[in-house]
């Protein structure tokens, strides 16, 4: 391949757009599950006691929008690909699984639809991404943040550079200008070249690394609901981040369980392989979803039996690599009838305790029976410890066992998907009665 | 006092709005609460869902794919990665919020 030419596999490009629409209709659907919710929530809480959650729909169908056109760029580059090349002479008829490679402004002619079919991505930006991260780019293996952020680093670690682009964006600043950013109790000031060029909230930044192709309006609503959604969002590495670790889906781990035969990826080797590989086996191409609904113990058996009935069908081709069950991939991301990972909920609950401690602390009144209300750390500490490979059988996934909403008196009764009834975090001996 | 039972939504109503001498009253429905705190984590978990579908697929599209196109999905992949994280992170926390709001409506009603 020489200067101003590009290669790829067309039909992997299309198939992802494919993936990729199938998962924005799941979080489609969500996001409306989210707003039912919300909208009786914040028409029947006092908003005394109500968080600020509007727009928290609105801001999943954004994202999800951002995501499916950038999905169907992907496509659309494939398709161009392969309609030059079928120009070309080269064997470019749909599906068309190998390796092609074409000069760039063929498939700029190819790709119609697009007024910018580099999206106002600079050239050279990835592999300076690439140094402001602190990797080296290497162009034939696959993005360098794949390993980055499997290696436990955290959205914080790889915003600053999102931040620094977001920020020339806002302030119009042109390509090639050296950026400073200088964050300030939740004001980013903008120096170019030393001197001050803006400033502005870290809201606005984030929306604009969240939405950077949305319009004006629609930039200054997400911005809204960023800085509602509180300064833990932007800045912060806590929750999220420690969530995704105490649920105890490490992504390399989650990427390992979710690997589908013929998916054509490369995993470690390892006790993590084998287990993704029976996971991927045992759950197809949602397998990600498997790994919060089902203990490891059950997947894996599953898996073995899966493969079993698959190595009995000699006719059953794998899967073309990328290549997934879409209507299964749109139901694990719209999530209906889903339990909340008792893991997760877990987690959500003991912030939730330490939360409602540190915004009572002036009344000690209030305080005292916020404290006699909460429920049993202890329980949760155990809950959110939980080991999968070593499940205790009095927790079963998909159950609720951490609900602290109810008051005094009316704390749900955690109900058992056959089995012992998992520990219940509300029994402490210090709940008051009403 | 409104009556208390645990299935359906629950209502706390402590003060009878603008009986003379009362403050005014308010209204908390903890099951509301407890479903919107629960949506939201779903939520959460559906973004990082798409995360690690995504992670699996994207060695998979870039394989053999090289060139300027190539150097466009990377940079543009990473923003969209990192925004489904910022906002699973970003539920998460509203979902927190929403329950120690809850515990605090819990602990302010008195009978």
């Amino acid at each position: 391949m020489t200067s101003g030419e590009s290669s790829c596999r067309p039909a992997r490009l299309e198939r992802f757009d494919a993936t990729v629409g199938a998962l924005c209709d799941g979080l489609g659907v969500r996001a409306g599950l989210l707003e039912d919710a919300l909208v009786a929530y914040r028409s029947s809480c006092d908003p005394s006691y109500r968080a600020p959650t509007d727009d928290s729909d609105e801001m999943v169908r954004a994202v999800a929008a951002a995501l499916r056109d950038l999905g169907q760029w992907t496509g659309a580059v494939g398709a161009a690909f392969r309609r030059a090349g079928q120009a070309a002479g080269l064997p470019g008829w749909f599906g068309f699984d190998g390796e092609m490679t074409l000069a760039d402004a063929r498939i700029e002619d190819a790709l119609g639809g697009w007024s910018d079919p580099y999206r106002g991505v600079a050239e050279g930006a990835a592999s300076q991404l690439a140094r402001d991260l602190g990797v080296d780019y290497d162009p034939d293996g696959p993005p360098v943040w794949v390993d980055l952020l499997g290696d436990g680093a955290t959205v914080t670690d790889v915003l600053g550079p999102l931040l620094e682009g977001a920020a020339m964006g806002l302030a119009d600043l042109p390509p090639g200008v050296t950026v400073t950013l200088r964050a300030e109790s939740g004001v980013v000031t903008v120096l170019a070249d030393g001197a001050v060029v803006t400033r502005l909230s870290q809201a606005e930044l984030s929306a604009r690394v969240m939405l950077p192709t949305a319009s004006a309006p629609r930039l200054a609503a997400a911005a809204t609901w960023v800085g509602r959604a509180g300064a833990a969002l932007a800045f912060v590495a806590g929750a999220g981040e420690q969530w995704y670790a105490d649920a105890g889906l490490p992504p390399q781990q989650r990427v390992a369980r979710a690997v589908t035969r013929g998916g054509g990826v490369t995993i470690g080797s390892g006790g993590a392989a084998w287990v993704g590989v029976q996971l991927g086996a045992a759950c197809g191409p949602v397998a990600p979803v498997c790994s919060t609904v089902f203990g490891v113990a059950g997947a894996v058996a599953g898996g073995m039996a899966g493969d079993a009935v698959v190595n009995s069908f000699p006719f059953m081709e794998p899967r073309p690599p990328g290549e997934h069950d879409l209507d299964a991939v749109t139901d694990a991301t719209a999530a209906e009838g889903v339990d909340v990972n008792a893991r997760v909920a877990a987690q959500a609950d003991l912030q939730a305790s330490d939360l409602a401690v540190l915004a009572t602390a002036d009344d000690p009144l209030l305080s005292d029976r916020v404290i006699s209300i909460l429920p049993d750390d202890e329980v949760l500490e155990r809950i959110v410890a939980y080991d999968d490979t070593s499940a205790p059988p009095w927790v079963s996934t998909g159950t609720t066992t951490t609900s602290t909403t109810a008051p005094p008196g009316l704390a749900p009764v955690p109900v058992s998907a056959g089995g012992p009834a998992p520990p219940d975090p509300w029994a402490g001996d210090g709940r008051a009665e009403p | 006092m409104p009556s208390q039972t645990t299935s359906g939504p629950v209502t706390l109503d402590p003060f009878d709005p603008g009986e003379p001498g009362r403050m005014t009253g308010w209204r908390f429905d903890f099951a509301a609460a407890d479903d919107a705190a629960d949506q939201l984590l779903l939520t959460a978990q559906s973004l990082l869902e798409a995360v690690a579908v995504l992670e699996l697929d994207i060695p998979v599209v870039t394989e053999e794919w090289r060139g300027r196109f190539r150097e466009v999905f990377d940079v543009e992949m990473l923003r969209q990665d990192v925004s489904l994280r910022m906002l699973a992170e970003a539920l998460f926390v509203l979902a927190t919020l929403v329950r120690a709001k809850a515990i605090e409506a819990a602990a302010s009603w008195s009978p």
